[in-house]
């Protein structure tokens, strides 16, 4: 807020190096999305993604770009924002620097409606009209999404009140139960429903559809907004419900708006994209890294590294052993839990104590 | 005026109010004295629209707090909490900050956040960070937190009151004279003050007006020459106080400690 009319010059040097984190993370974003649409089994170079896009080029090469690489990246996009922001704005709601949406449960449900539809759904499919059958997976999803993070509020609120802690027990709890239903599904699936709902809860950009990816897309770009402008909310929560009441914040309004714009945005990149871990975990750990604790520059910073992680991750699966594509939520498991493990390390070693990550 | 009248509230199955009467006027400086469990804190909540009485009214300037919105009531009061949480790693500056709404442009807020730091005797510490502190100088950090709530909310025309729980507790001499001093100097610029205390030296020195909680209620009130009197102290605490007027004029009063426990506890007439 007063930013730009700070004298001091220890004020200065922070908002300066803010600024430079966060262009230097947008020109990484702009640099992966152009990697994005140009690399992959089918190079192709910038000037002809370009006319391709500008509607001059092949006709291979704009049906590749348009049908598969640009609701990729959409899709990427959307994943990144959603679970960072989700992330971000979860820790500094729950006062929490576990939070993230896997751990209040949103993840289970959304993976539990899918898998139920992949493996109980053709009996449904058939008696559906053929244009909605493709969102059959997606709609399943993002209804248990939804059913799990109602349930959890629900579950919270006594009094008129919502407590954190009994929160974050029960996503322990539907994650449990989420869990036991979906080994059961497994249990009862077929051989190819048994392939198909392991290739699911790996996730992946690529399985996704044009509509399905900008059906991701849209929530992500409604929740940024929305989630962005709780940063002086989420500074004030840090000191405690009572303070941020006592400073003017509507404390249980705060709590359902960023719980819906979480459900809403993870629930429909789940849907789309299957689960994908720990991008709401690493990117706000690494945006307070790099620019401090205030939300302000937190939430941005977060909201690009997520980006950025998504979109390199499945650079990087791409890339790995073409054509094949490992799954992305497989690569940033391996690459995230070691990762966060060395933050973690990091900081404990340093003195600091892991509340301040 | 910020006054409740007959309040009730029962809290966790306990009486926590049972008619608790008590009025805070502009300018002054009002202590909130009592035995712990007498009900101060609850009443300073009630006062400050963060709890609705379950019987009787709280008025704020002629409205009931429990109606206005979190951030209306944010403009009109300012409270230094208990015990807030530790909050992140801010500095000084930033923490104060904080507290400003953002309707209040940028340029004043740093104006505000000034003046402040200032107040709470803080001035050289802004860059400072709040964790880094120490225990006094950290509730000096949060105190200004609320003074720059309370001027920011007079620069948008409201700002009358600024309730203080405890805010002395916990701290060594020269830091309660500080913080009690800021509130002093709050109350000169047109606030009224509501302190909750303890220490009824420090309620005699600096309080314009004092009130004694026990059981629920508010046994006393008014100014602290009338209100601080031997037999009440020994009434509500249990223990003899020594309460007499200085060369200077000034009101002294201090507890006479027996090591062995009282012969005569609670001496009710």
């Amino acid at each position: 807020m007063s930013l730009a009319a700070e004298t001091a010059p220890p004020r200065r040097r922070r908002a300066s190096r803010r600024t430079i984190a966060t262009a230097a993370l947008g020109a990484l974003v702009a640099a992966l999305a152009v990697a994005t649409l140009s690399l992959g089994p089918a190079a192709i170079p910038l000037g002809r993604v370009l006319a391709a896009l500008a509607g001059a080029g092949g006709p291979t090469e704009t049906a590749i770009l348009v049908e598969i690489r640009l609701p990729r990246l959409a899709l990427g996009v959307a994943a990144g924002l959603a679970l960072a922001l989700s992330g971000a704005a979860l820790q500094g709601l729950l006062r929490n620097p576990l939070a993230d949406p896997g751990l209040v449960g949103v993840t289970a449900g959304a993976s539990l409606g899918a898998v139920s539809v992949i493996v109980l759904g053709a009996a449904v499919a058939s008696g559906l009209p053929a244009a909605l059958r493709p969102w059959l997976l997606p709609g399943a999803a993002f209804l248990g999404a939804g059913a799990a993070l109602a349930f959890v509020f629900a579950l919270a609120r006594r009094a008129g009140e919502t407590s954190v802690a009994t929160l974050i027990l029960g996503g322990v709890a539907v994650n449990a139960i989420a869990g036991a239903a979906l080994g059961a599904l497994a249990y009862v699936s077929d051989d190819d429903e048994l392939r198909e709902l392991t290739f699911w809860t790996m996730g992946g950009l690529g399985a996704a559809g044009r509509p399905l990816a900008l059906a991701a897309l849209i929530p992500a770009l409604i929740l940024t907004p929305l989630l962005l402008a709780q940063a002086r909310t989420l500074d004030l929560m840090a000191l405690g419900e009572r303070a941020a009441f006592h400073a003017g914040v509507d404390v249980e309004r705060a709590k359902r708006r960023i719980g819906l714009a979480a459900a809403l945005g993870v629930g429909a990149v789940t849907a789309a994209a299957g689960p994908i871990g720990f991008v709401g975990l690493v990117a706000p750990h690494l945006a307070r890294l790099l620019v401090g604790p205030d939300h302000r520059a937190v939430l941005p910073c977060a909201a690009l590294l997520g980006v950025a992680l998504v979109l390199s991750a499945d650079l990087a699966v791409r890339l790995a052993v073409p054509p094949a594509e490992p799954p992305i939520g497989l690569a940033m498991g391996l690459v995230g839990g070691p990762f966060f493990l060395w933050i973690l390390l990091r900081t404990l070693h340093g003195g600091g104590d892991a509340r301040g990550l | 005026m910020l006054a409740g009248s007959d309040l009730h509230l029962r809290l966790g199955g306990r009486a926590a109010l049972r008619g608790a009467t008590l009025a805070l006027r502009s300018g002054e400086v009002t202590a909130l004295l009592g035995p712990n469990g007498a009900g101060k804190s609850t009443c300073l909540a009630c006062l400050s629209g963060a709890l609705r009485p379950d019987a009787g009214r709280v008025s704020m300037d002629g409205v009931d707090p429990g109606g206005l919105s979190p951030a209306a009531l944010a403009e009109a009061r300012a409270v230094l909490e208990q015990s807030p949480a530790e909050g992140l790693p801010f500095t000084v500056a930033a923490l104060a900050t904080l507290a400003i709404p953002r309707r209040i442009a940028p340029a004043e807020a740093e104006g505000i956040r000034r003046r402040a730091l200032a107040a709470a005797g803080l001035a050289g510490f802004a860059e400072r960070p709040v964790r880094a502190l120490s225990g006094g100088e950290r509730r000096r950090a949060h105190l200004a937190r609320a003074l720059a709530q309370l001027l920011a909310g007079r620069a948008l025309g409201a700002g009358r009151w600024l309730l203080l729980d405890e805010p002395t507790a916990g701290l060594d001499l020269a830091h309660q004279a500080a913080i009690l001093r800021a509130a002093r100097a709050a109350a000169a610029e047109g606030a009224g003050v509501l302190a909750v205390l303890h220490d009824l030296a420090l309620a005699a020195a600096f309080a314009d007006r004092v009130a004694i909680m026990a059981e629920g209620r508010v046994v006393a009130e008014g100014p602290p020459a009338g209100v601080l009197t031997p037999d009440r102290l020994a009434e509500v605490y249990g223990l003899p106080v020594e309460v007499r007027r200085r060369a200077d004029g000034a009101l002294a009063v201090a507890p006479l400690y027996h090591l062995a426990e009282e012969p005569k506890p609670c001496t009710s007439p």
